[in-house]
């Protein structure tokens, strides 16, 4: 803990997990955004649960939905309910765009969690199901809360240990134009799944090594 | 009749007119009106709720019509808490309202479904003569046939099957897992209990029975603030709603209390007709903005500088400019403020060591239990130093000494000094961290100390209080580098500082800090908090939140009614868990069960470390001893699974039932025996850890069981790496993998593996994204279909979910599901598994006496350092006896061992043997052969209801005043009046079905349940 610089509260910055790093050299052609995503809890759902409800679904735009500030998505050209990409390393995720007045510049927002299955397209950079919140994020661990046998910094389960963080992820955001919106609606053809597992594809080797 | 003829009239339907020809008066058929009347129109009312993980548990009431729900509606019978307090109810919101159009919607997951490929393979396995076991190992050996339906998963192709073929299949993938792999490959995910308690245990009581591994949850989500038993040894422990109205000065951030915590917001608008102050801090403006009087738009993640802020701006006036009283005594009385901290010389800067301990000194101060646990504190009066009571030493080893009352000497009470300002040998230069811009570059600060020995060396000593005085930057007149004044933007913690990182109006913070502490010294601290997700998501999490905890220590709020800190996110609080916990780790039958922590388990199993960007030693402080510098992150956590610090599943490269197996042919006979093989085969490195190899084939997990929960649609951070390393789906990961991210303790592949998982089984009532990605989906009664406890912590009843229909379709209740999987699985164990033991690793668990491991300083066996030692420097090693063939029959039975051991929670011990003895009375006992004859029976959802509630104190009063009995011999003053009045009431399941009860005080909590006072945690 002393180590760490934290046995007296001291003030930490977000850390930089360089998620969009690489990313935006791809896309530096195309007007985009580099946001700090954000994935607080829904007013219409709890986590995925009533999200996917048909009552719920009409209570709300339905389906998955970012939301950025006015002047992040004039600077990009973007109008409320286009299409955007969210992408870094980890992942891309596909959703349409909320422009409110609420969101301060530099951030987004998408409300967790909306389902995969439900109003998400492919994603325009790899061509599958446009991903959730998380397909963004990654977690990191801290190593203070590793900390054992050293009276109340002692594990427990669901008491202490290591924990999920996310927030200090960004993300490179995009407009995706609605004629390249794919929903991926072609059922699996035997030529497509060889498409899809190219054999270099490693499988899990399927006993101990051995043996 | 069909009156189709009284239709046809149309154009003569109006009879006649009146008000002068406003109104008419019409002839027509008016039965399609009937046609909503009827949507309205029910047989019965049940009460039940929502096991949804939203901590609102609020009571409903489920229409019922013709067997089918019509409609449900909220409850508005709570009993009454106090006559000064709103109502809790009406409680619910809109989307609970919706909740019965999932029961017959075209999500409903109505029949058993499976993966086509792998049923059509199992199939003919089982077609050549094969029995279930080797039908699942001839699958498993050809990778071939496993990728055949592994590479598919998420791209649809399930099937209808029955029930008894993939309960066969399951239970033929948990028999040949336990025996080709170990147990602890097997795993299951579920989340927060408290929802639907009864459900959660049926997955965790089989997994335990079997040896596999349930994995945490609330850690994983990150809504666990490791501060919180940081500061108090507390996981989190929160005031109820309605204590919210007792507030005077609230202060809500990144809580959005009217979205999140929609049942209980009126109590956060009530209170501000009484005049309660509300400051709301978040980036966005957020719906709780909206109730506010004063919004401070701190950038997101900066939360922290704020808070610190306001603690410069409490200290400077309530601390140096005038000393308020209360929060002086509070600060001696309940903070480790007055406790002395040695500094410690490093490459010539003096910095802040660690805790003084009464052994430190040459008779360890008289005290001969745990003096290197004991941390001790000047006498104002004579300057004496003394341990007041209180610290762990005194909780384990020790009666009648573990409270926090003010010692006495001579009949006179000690007092402990808060500061050395006044009263020191000389003032010194230390250096403490400072981590604004990222990089730690240190600041400088003067503190006055004095000269003590301490293991007969001079040692400088200094007050937390005087560390905390100077981490501030309080002027305090002992020269240095310090604050000139609020507007001074460069020194670290002042409200200009703030305002340049938070882009909060430095006089915002200032009047808020101040009156916040203003209110807290008139009203004896109902200064309140309200934070949640918005800053605990982040990674220096804990330091967001200690940064409020400081604050409401230096204001004396914490434990007192209508203050402290109220933390929202993921917090549900399982009100009868000691009653509960034998039911759902199998405790009645097996000691210990096994347990992992979910962040590290998937961080591993996921290969998320293996895309690390975070260099760890960017982490440190400049002043670091740095005894792992040029470590991982992913390394820190294989050292501390290796020192018995975190758990571990898989916990070695070899299957645990063979470890014992190998011990007892190498001369073992008892439990040290095997411990003692391990440690030698340890050292000799013959077994490893499982984490230090994590990615080979070995020490995969390969059953992975998710219930109550929609891992991969919602949870899953880092959702693409579990598309790709646990399940070899289609995935987006958009990177290979970071060669930096390769560290010293783990065995690093070139190529990562995918695909790990040979089955994952999702249990759920809706089609979501998990269950896309499963390979066999089973469908569960929905909340309206079962019986089950609810409870939260933002109110004090507890209510059931209540069989209000037949389970639809072919769906089953949890407790019914996992019951089905334990019966094939004990067949197919008989032939494949019989009675084997088990090696369970078992981490230095929190509340054990066990967590006075490694007092001083941190040695690692495997550098040498010292011996591994279970229990100190290495896991404890258990062996558990398993006859897997009797799991179904312990499985429906309360087992054995609650007669001989008795229960417990938190330490604290009770018998239990009255309470067994009524479940036979009202669960009946079973009647059948076998090792469960005459138990009481848990074959029925409602026995296990009653099962929990029986054992728990906070449903039986009888049990409530006998632990706080055992409580009272620890900290060696009486409790047992708290629960004493209610000793009689027994909550049954019939009651709560009536009417929502109110729970009795247990010392489960740290807080209380009473008659005059709303819950706060103590």
């Amino acid at each position: 803990m002393r180590d760490f610089g934290e046995g007296l509260c001291t003030y930490r910055p977000p850390v930089d997990l360089q998620a969009t790093h690489g990313i935006e050299e791809i896309i530096k052609d195309k007007p985009h955004l580099v946001l700090n995503w954000i994935t607080p809890h829904s007013k219409w759902g709890i986590h995925s649960t009533y999200n996917d409800n048909l009552r719920m679904l009409t209570l709300f735009r339905g389906g998955p939905g970012v939301w950025v500030s006015e002047k992040d998505a004039r600077s990009i050209g973007l109008e409320d309910g286009d299409w955007v990409e969210a992408l870094n390393t980890n992942g891309a995720t596909m959703a349409r765009v909320i422009v409110s007045q609420r969101i301060p510049e530099g951030m987004a927002m998408m409300y967790h969690a909306q389902e995969k299955h439900i109003n998400t397209p492919g994603s325009n950079s790899y061509g599958k199901r446009g991903g959730i919140l998380n397909s963004v994020t990654r977690v990191t661990v801290k190593p203070t809360h590793m900390i054992g046998g050293y009276a109340q910094l002692s594990y427990g389960f669901n008491y202490y240990g290591t924990v999920g963080s996310q927030r200090d992820e960004f993300v490179v955001l995009h407009k995706i134009e609605d004629k390249d919106i794919d929903w991926l609606q072609r059922p699996l053809t035997p030529e497509r799944e060889a498409a899809l597992n190219p054999p270099e594809i490693h499988q899990a080797p399927y006993a101990h090594e051995d043996e | 009749m069909s009156h189709f003829l009284d239709r046809l009239n149309f154009f003569k339907k109006v009879q006649s007119t009146f008000s002068d020809g406003h109104g008419i008066v019409t002839n027509e058929d008016r039965q399609w009106e009937d046609g909503y009347r009827n949507r309205w129109r029910f047989d019965k009312v049940v009460r039940s709720t929502h096991g949804v993980n939203c901590t609102g548990s609020c009571s409903w009431n489920v229409h019922v019509k013709n067997g089918l729900v019509a409609f449900e509606m909220q409850a508005t019978d709570y009993p009454r808490t106090r006559p000064d307090m709103p109502n809790h109810e009406p409680r619910g919101c809109q989307r609970g309202a919706s909740f019965s159009w999932y029961l017959y919607s075209p999500h409903r997951v109505k029949h058993p479904m499976i993966r086509e490929r792998l049923v059509t393979l199992y199939r003919a396995e089982r077609a050549s003569g094969k029995d279930p076991v080797e039908a699942w190992e001839a699958i498993q050996s050809d990778p071939e046939k496993r990728r055949q339906y592994t590479a598919v998963r998420g791209l649809g192709g399930h099937i209808r099957s029955s029930w008894e073929e993939v309960t066969e299949i399951i239970a033929a993938a948990n028999v040949y897992t336990a025996k080709k792999h170990g147990p602890d490959r097997i795993v299951g995910f579920s989340p927060i209990p408290a929802m639907s308690m009864i459900s959660y245990a049926a997955g965790s009581r089989y997994l335990s029975l079997i040896g596999g591994a349930c994995l945490s949850f609330y850690d994983w989500y990150c809504d666990l603030p490791p501060a919180s038993p940081q500061t108090w040894g507390e996981q989190t422990d929160v005031p109820e709603a309605a204590d919210w109205y007792n507030s005077t000065y609230l202060i809500v951030a990144g809580a959005n209390l009217p979205m999140t915590r929609t049942p209980d917001a009126h109590f956060y608008s009530e209170v501000r007709y009484k005049g309660t102050k509300v400051v709301a801090i978040a980036p966005d403006y957020a719906e709780y903005v909206k109730f506010a009087d004063l919004w401070m738009p701190a950038k997101q993640g900066t939360d922290s500088a704020v808070f610190l802020a306001m603690g410069h701006v409490a200290l400077k006036e309530f601390f140096v400019d005038r000393q308020e009283p209360y929060f002086q005594e509070y600060a001696r009385t309940y903070t480790d403020l007055p406790m002395l901290v040695r500094l410690d010389r490093q490459d010539e800067k003096l910095v802040a060591g660690r805790l003084v301990r009464a052994s430190d000194f040459a008779d360890a101060l008289g005290e001969n239990n745990n003096p290197e646990w004991k941390t001790v504190v000047f006498d104002e009066a004579t300057g004496d130093i003394y341990a007041p009571n209180g610290s762990i030493g005194f909780r384990w080893g020790e009666k009648g000494n573990w409270n926090l009352l003010p010692r006495r000497k001579s009949n006179k009470e000690i007092q402990p000094s808060l500061s050395l300002v006044s009263d020191n040998d000389e003032v010194v230069e230390v250096h403490l961290p400072c981590f604004d811009s990222g990089v730690e570059k240190g600041m400088k600060r003067n503190i006055p100390v004095r000269k003590v020995q301490l293991n007969g060396k001079e040692t400088l000593v200094a007050t937390v209080f005087d560390l905390q005085m100077a981490q501030y930057g309080i002027d305090r007149g002992l020269g240095g580098d310090i604050a000139s004044g609020y507007d001074d933007i460069d020194t670290p913690n002042t409200p200009a500082w703030a305002e340049k990182i938070t882009g909060v109006k430095q006089a915002d913070i200032i009047r808020t800090g101040r009156e916040f502490a203003d209110n807290a010294a008139k009203t004896r601290g109902k200064s309140m908090v309200i934070l949640g997700a918005g800053i605990n998501h982040w990674y220096h999490n804990d330091m967001n939140y200690r940064a409020i905890m400081n604050l409401l220590h230096m204001c004396g709020c914490v434990g007192q009614s209508g203050g402290g800190w109220a933390h929202y996110v993921g917090q549900e609080k399982l009100r009868p868990q000691a009653g509960w916990l034998p039911v759902a780790f199998a405790l009645d039958w097996h000691r210990p069960p096994r347990h992992m922590n979910g962040t590290t388990f998937f961080y591993f199993h996921t290969d998320q470390w293996r895309y690390e960007r975070l260099d760890a030693d960017s982490l440190l402080a400049a002043t670091a001893k740095g005894k792992y510098k040029g470590s991982q992150l992913s390394d820190y956590n294989v050292v501390s699974q290796r020192l018995g610090w975190l758990p571990s599943a898989p916990h070695f490269n070899k299957n645990p039932l063979d470890i014992c197996k190998q011990a007892e042919a190498a001369g073992a006979t008892d439990e040290k025996g095997v411990a003692d093989y391990v440690v030698e085969q340890l050292k000799k490195g013959e077994i490893a850890f499982a984490a230090e190899d994590i990615d080979a084939p070995e020490n995969h997990p390969r059953n992975l069981f998710v219930w109550r929960a929609n891992l991969l649609g919602c949870s899953a951070k880092g959702h693409e790496y579990f598309l790709k390393h646990l399940l070899g789906a289609q995935n987006g990961v958009m990177q290979d993998v970071v060669k930096e991210a390769r560290g010293k303790e783990i065995k690093w592949h070139d190529e990562a593996p995918i695909a790990k998982l040979d089955l994952m089984v999702d249990i759920n009532f809706r089609m979501n994204s998990t269950g896309a990605y499963s390979d066999i989906i089973l469908p569960t009664a929905t909340w309206y279909e079962k019986d089950d406890l609810n409870t939260t912590d933002m109110h004090p009843f507890i209510h059931p979910l209540t069989e209000a229909v037949d389970p639809g379709w072919e769906s089953r209740s949890d407790w019914q599901i996992f019951k089905t999987i334990a019966q094939e699985f004990s067949v197919l164990a008989e032939k494949h598994l019989g009675t084997q033991k088990d090696l369970v690793a078992l981490p230095i668990l929190h509340d054990t006496p066990a967590e006075l491991a490694q007092p001083l300083e941190v040695k690692d066996w495997k550098r040498g350092e010292c011996e591994p030692v279970p229990g100190k420097t290495l896991p404890l090693l258990k062996v558990v006896e398993r006859n897997f063939a009797d799991t179904y029959k312990k499985y429906t039975a309360l087992g054995p061992l609650m007669v001989k051991l008795g229960n417990n929670v938190k330490g604290i011990d009770w018998n239990t043997e009255k309470e067994y003895e009524h479940l036979k009375e009202i669960c009946y006992t079973i009647q059948d052969e076998g090792v469960s004859q005459g138990m009481p029976s848990l074959e029925e959802d409602v026995n296990v209801c009653e099962t929990v509630l029986t054992l728990a104190p906070e449903t039986n009063g009888d049990v409530a005043v006998k632990s706080w009995r055992n409580l009272s011999e620890k900290t060696g003053i009486d409790h047992v009046h708290l629960a004493a009045p209610r000793e009689d009431d027994k909550i049954t399941f019939r009651d709560i079905k009536a009417q929502p009860r109110k729970i009795i005080t247990a010392p489960t909590w740290s807080g209380i349940e009473s008659e005059k006072v709303s819950y706060n945690a103590g």
